[in-house]
């Protein structure tokens, strides 16, 4: 600013700058260097996109498993992003109206945010979703039969599903703020015109909003198709690999056992190629229906 | 139809509206409540819960009596959970302490100063917000356990036994939270920094005596977060476990199961005490960060 020397911000700057290179450039692209590599016979030996060609491979070792975890992965994450998106605007849209005590509804939702993500809870979770857990018991109320929600592919995969959608409350309280900053102008202008509420919320609440629809929904996909607490541990990736998705494998083809850090390097990088098709695509369909003011 | 008539079927409508409104919310509200409650009610009961209802059966104390014991965990008898809660403040407090003012210290010097190159560097914490961290984790693994690196954290010192899991607080490596400092700076008017500079402040006293105070709610947001995501990772302690006596809680309790020497209530009450922390600094810090009604921290 005034009479600043023009080193200042750059020695400001240095621990980001550091952080960037050894944090995230450098293990960026060796963890590309690395899939190129395969331990054979206790030797490290160059052997080029082998790696990944084995991946897609049903007969190597891990191939098999790992198209299926792509498959997995797919399905869990587009269930889950839009279930995420369309309870937490609802909830959000509702709660921007006047209501009294919002404060008290808005921490209410929020808590499991706070809760959901912690080993405790999660491994609890198993126990709601168990055979005589509370799922179970409620569904026993209404004279339903208990569903066997851990010995099913689709049950595991709704009990892994249900507990990230439980946890709308980070998407909901920036959905929140989005509909609060939408001007009231707009609303009012529209009620003279006769316009409905539920047209109202179609073209000018969704179309104002749009840009922060964006924001959520590609933060939402990177971090669903990453997804690791819930399948480790209330599934264990069960029954027969129907929730055994990407990041578990990972887990457990560089950590836990076979220590194959290459393997586990290209499945990483084909599981971020994916991340980044989808986000590209979504960014580029964005300017179809983002609407942008100014 | 009279005038008066509809009038009274117009607050009629709109009352039912209301209701249907609230319905919605309170319904909302016990789906995500429920679960919790529930768990509080089962760590009170002998055996497993069999119903919906959360008041237990067959009342027990016997998990909470022994919550503090964690009978497996390296012996039989096992360790404190205390020792767990510490082993996991000892990567929680340094990565939501030092993460805090590193990523304030890089989103002030982003809105505040003029340096060439900013737009380049702008355009990498925006794309590294969107990086999968999966990508990081295996070469970051292979980098802590070169035999450079191992000595500074394979060791039995208090905090930095844990390096791994919060050196890159030190470095501001958290995107989303440089972002969100970002956006809150972008709402403060550069006016006040200005009156400050002609008063004859240095860089330094603007950004403490004059921004720090009213950036307090952004501050306890971000903390807060950080506090949240670093307590309850479970992935890199996994991966940079040591010695038994050194796990915390979340490799604890994901070994919990129900066996001879571990009911259900116990269970039960030790992973609520897994999370007491938790809720305790989440309910301290809350006001500032779900916000009140005029105002919330959070920017799209």
């Amino acid at each position: 600013m005034v009479g600043e020397k023009k080193w200042v911000p750059y020695v400001l700057l240095l621990p980001w700058v550091i952080g960037f290179i050894v944090f995230k450039l450098y293990p960026f692209i060796n963890s590309f260097y690395m899939s190129l590599f395969k331990r054979i016979r206790g030797m490290v030996e160059f052997v080029g996109f082998q790696n990944y060609i084995d991946l897609f491979d049903k007969d190597s070792t891990w191939g098999e498993l790992f198209m299926n975890s792509i498959k997995v992965t797919g399905i869990y994450v587009f269930v889950t992003v839009p279930l995420i998106l369309i309870v937490s605007l609802l909830v959000a849209y509702i709660l921007s109206k006047k209501i009294k005590g919002v404060g008290l509804f808005r921490t209410a939702y929020y808590i499991p945010t706070v809760l959901g993500a912690n080993i405790a809870v999660v491994i609890l979770w198993r126990y709601i979703f168990q055979y005589n857990g509370l799922i179970n018991q409620f569904l026993m109320i209404f004279g339903l039969k208990p569903i066997s929600w851990l010995g099913t592919g689709w049950g595991a995969m709704t009990s892994i599903v249900a507990l990230r959608v439980w946890q709308f409350g980070s998407t909901m309280l920036i959905f929140l703020n989005a509909l609060k900053n939408v001007p009231e102008s707009l609303y009012e202008a529209a009620t003279i015109d006769g316009a409905s509420k539920t047209s109202q919320f179609v073209r000018i609440t969704l179309p104002m909003i749009t840009p922060i629809i964006l924001f959520n929904g590609v933060m939402r996909l990177v971090d669903s198709f990453q997804v690791f607490n819930g399948p480790q541990l209330i599934t264990q990736g069960g029954p027969s690999d129907s929730t055994r998705v990407i990041n578990m494998l990972i887990y457990q083809v560089a950590f836990s056992g076979s220590n194959d850090l290459y393997t586990g390097s290209a499945m990483s990088w084909i599981l971020f190629v994916i991340i980044m098709i989808f986000t590209v695509g979504i960014f580029r369909s964005s300017k179809y229906w983002v609407y942008y003011q100014d | 139809m009279t005038t008066n008539k509809r009038i009274q079927l117009h607050k009629r409508k709109k009352r039912i509206k209301e209701i249907v409104k609230y319905t919605i919310l309170v319904g909302v509200g016990f789906v995500m409540l429920y679960p919790l409650l529930w768990i509080v009610g089962a760590s009170f009961n002998d055996g497993p819960m069999a119903s919906f209802w959360f008041i237990p059966e067959n009342f027990t104390l016997v998990g909470w009596q022994g919550v503090l014991k964690a009978p497996g965990w390296g012996s039989i008898e096992g360790y404190s959970m205390l020792r767990a809660l510490w082993n996991t403040l000892q990567y929680t407090l340094p990565q939501t302490f030092f993460m805090t003012f590193t990523t304030l210290l890089t989103a002030f010097v982003m809105t505040r100063m003029t340096f060439k190159g900013k737009k380049i560097v702008f355009a990498i914490i925006i794309a590294t917000i969107l990086m999968p961290n999966t990508i990081f984790r295996i070469p970051m693994f292979a980098f802590w356990t070169t035999d450079f690196m191992l000595p500074f954290w394979d060791n039995e010192l208090p905090f930095l036994s844990y390096l791994p899991l919060w050196a890159g607080a030190l470095f501001a490596v958290n995107s989303f939270s440089v972002f969100m400092y970002i956006q809150f700076f972008r709402s403060i008017p550069k006016d006040l920094d200005e009156a400050a500079y002609m008063d004859g402040a240095n860089t330094f006293q603007v950004l403490i005596y004059v921004l720090i105070p009213i950036l307090k709610p952004i501050i306890m947001t971000v903390g807060l977060l950080l506090f949240i995501s670093a307590f309850n990772d479970y992935q890199g302690p996994l991966i940079y476990r040591g010695a038994t006596s050194t796990y915390p809680l979340s490799i604890v309790l994901s070994t919990l199961t129900v066996d001879s020497m571990t009911t259900y209530a116990h269970v039960y009450a030790k992973s609520i005490f897994g999370v007491l922390l938790l809720i305790i600094v989440f309910f301290s810090a809350q006001r500032y960060f779900v916000g009140n009604d005029s105002d919330s921290a959070i920017k799209g």
